[in-house]
């Protein structure tokens, strides 16, 4: 537990929200690279979280990855089925690690 | 095998550590690369797209997990045995569906593998720990060993038989034999430096006599062309030349008749007349050959010197031969340093080799869990903890394939 001032953050507080403000920070503290709770104190208390750096940038990496390791299982399938269309998957699989190394 | 294990923050860093190494090592540095849970085999694609799942959990420091595993350099494994024993390994660790790459190095004499681990998972977003992952490791490799047929590395996650107390005093008496083994080394080193000097201490006495004694040859044969008695001569002319060398040549040159009774020729012109130029034109010749003699006695002087002043650095018996006998004891210090040697080179060839006993040391002390390497230090002495810490080292390099390169 960190000490902040010689205090030990050891108290604890239940808040409310309701579903679509608690998504909105969840949301925004994601976008800030921190922690939720992390991201309300620091909020709370008058500092404004910055946002991490390719944050944007990671998470479309991430989303596209995940479709481009299945789209890599299935084009594989295909091939060793011998399926008439395994050439598309293959292409589709190119084309996704393309637009994965255009995202900065 | 061998599997080390490390945590890191950079996927960029390692991807790029493992295909190029250092700037000299790129060329024929990887041997094949695969991927499980990644679209794509490209490492610098790869170390992106695990940077970016990584994001996906905001706390995590080190995201990245490098294991190495190393085969022994006489096991033949394919690439379909080594990507079993990395999949076995994934497995057992419970990261099965975690993105990987598999980087196979093809760089050393040992065949080795990296496996570049996302700890992040890529679905859930929650850490893998590296909890206990040493045992499971080693565990998974054991019985690769067993099932692949290859070489068994003695560890303590297999030989349970053999406590660990014996592991411990193994490893300590084969350090007391790696210590004797570098001391030996050392002595020999030094034994074949002080053979090689009383050699050259010898040869040059040897050179030093023969050139005194065949001076005196010479000077003898002269001497019975100038004197009825040549021996008597020698004797005087040697005597005057102890005294002062230069005049003594001098006087044999000019006044040979000084050291003895001078040949003679009869000349029949009437009246008896004995004739000695012949003798004095001799002994001009004479005079060189002494000049030879004295300085070749000076030489051997000077040798036999400088082998006493030799003897004395490397000898602390601290006696004083006479001239005579420096020859022989030269010899005699050259009879011992070689018995020294012989003895010396008995001793090595009863022990093991010494690198042969540095590669088995260093993968024991490898395979000893930082406690238990702890302990050693209660059975050695200081000097071998430090030797021992050193072996281990070096194992870990060699382990990861670096060999003091990252």
């Amino acid at each position: 537990m960190p000490v902040v001032n010689g205090e030990r953050r050891s108290v604890a507080k239940l808040i409310r929200f309701t579903p679509s403000e608690l998504e909105r920070v969840l949301d925004q503290a994601q976008a800030s690279g921190r922690p939720v709770a992390c991201f309300i104190r620091e909020a709370s208390l008058g500092s404004r979280p910055r946002m991490k750096n390719g944050s944007a940038g990671d998470a479309i990496v991430h989303q596209l990855a995940r479709l481009g390791t299945r789209l890599r299982v299935l084009a594989r399938t295909a091939t060793e089925q011998g399926l008439p269309n395994a050439t598309d998957f293959d292409a589709a699989l190119s084309d996704l690690l393309e637009t994965i190394r255009q995202i900065e | 095998m061998i599997g080390v294990s490390s945590s890191n923050k950079s996927f960029r860093a390692l991807a790029r550590y493992l295909v190029e190494g250092r700037a000299e090592e790129a060329e024929n540095r990887v041997a094949w690369i695969a991927s499980r849970n990644l679209p794509s085999d490209d490492p610098e694609l790869a170390a992106r797209i695990m940077r970016a799942t990584a994001a996906q959990n905001v706390r995590v420091k080190e995201p990245v997990y490098h294991v190495a595993l190393s085969f022994d350099p006489g096991d033949v494994v394919d690439r379909a045995a080594m990507e079993r024993v990395a999949d076995r390994v994934v497995e057992t660790l419970g990261l099965q569906e975690q993105q990987v790459l598999i980087v196979a190095h093809a760089d050393r004499d040992h065949p080795h593998v990296h496996l570049l681990i996302n700890r992040v998972h890529p679905e859930t977003g929650k850490v893998w720990s590296r909890w206990q992952d040493y045992p499971a490791i080693q565990r998974v490799l054991r019985e690769e060993e067993e099932a692949l047929g290859l070489r068994r590395v003695p560890g303590r996650f297999t030989e349970r038989a053999v406590s660990e107390r014996d592991v411990t005093k193994g490893l300590a008496d084969d350090l007391q034999t790696y210590e004797r083994l570098v001391e030996i080394g050392r002595q020999r080193y030094n034994v074949e430096l002080e053979s090689a000097a009383a050699q050259a201490r010898l040869a040059q006495l040897d050179a030093a006599a023969e050139r005194a004694r065949r001076a005196l040859d010479t000077l003898k044969q002269s001497l019975r062309a100038v004197y009825r008695d040549p021996d008597h001569a020698l004797g005087s002319f040697l005597a005057a030349a102890g005294k002062d060398p230069a005049a003594a040549a001098r006087q044999m040159q000019e006044t040979p008749e000084r050291f003895g009774e001078l040949l003679t020729v009869d000349r029949g012109m009437g009246r008896s007349r004995t004739d000695d130029s012949a003798a004095r034109g001799t002994a001009r010749t004479a005079a060189a050959a002494g000049r030879d003699v004295i300085e070749a006695e000076r030489a051997f002087r000077v040798a036999i010197a400088q082998a006493r002043n030799g003897r004395r650095k490397e000898t602390t018996d601290g006696s004083d031969q006479e001239p005579a006998d420096a020859q022989a004891a030269v010899r005699a210090d050259l009879q011992r340093t070689q018995v020294s040697l012989g003895k010396l080179r008995d001793e090595e060839q009863r022990l093991p080799g010494l690198h042969l006993l540095e590669r088995a040391l260093a993968r024991g002390l490898w395979e000893l869990s930082p406690p238990e390497f702890n302990r050693l230090r209660l059975v050695v002495t200081g000097a071998q903890f430090g030797l021992a810490r050193k072996l281990r080292h070096m194992a870990q390099d060699v382990a990861l394939g670096r060999d003091d390169e990252m």
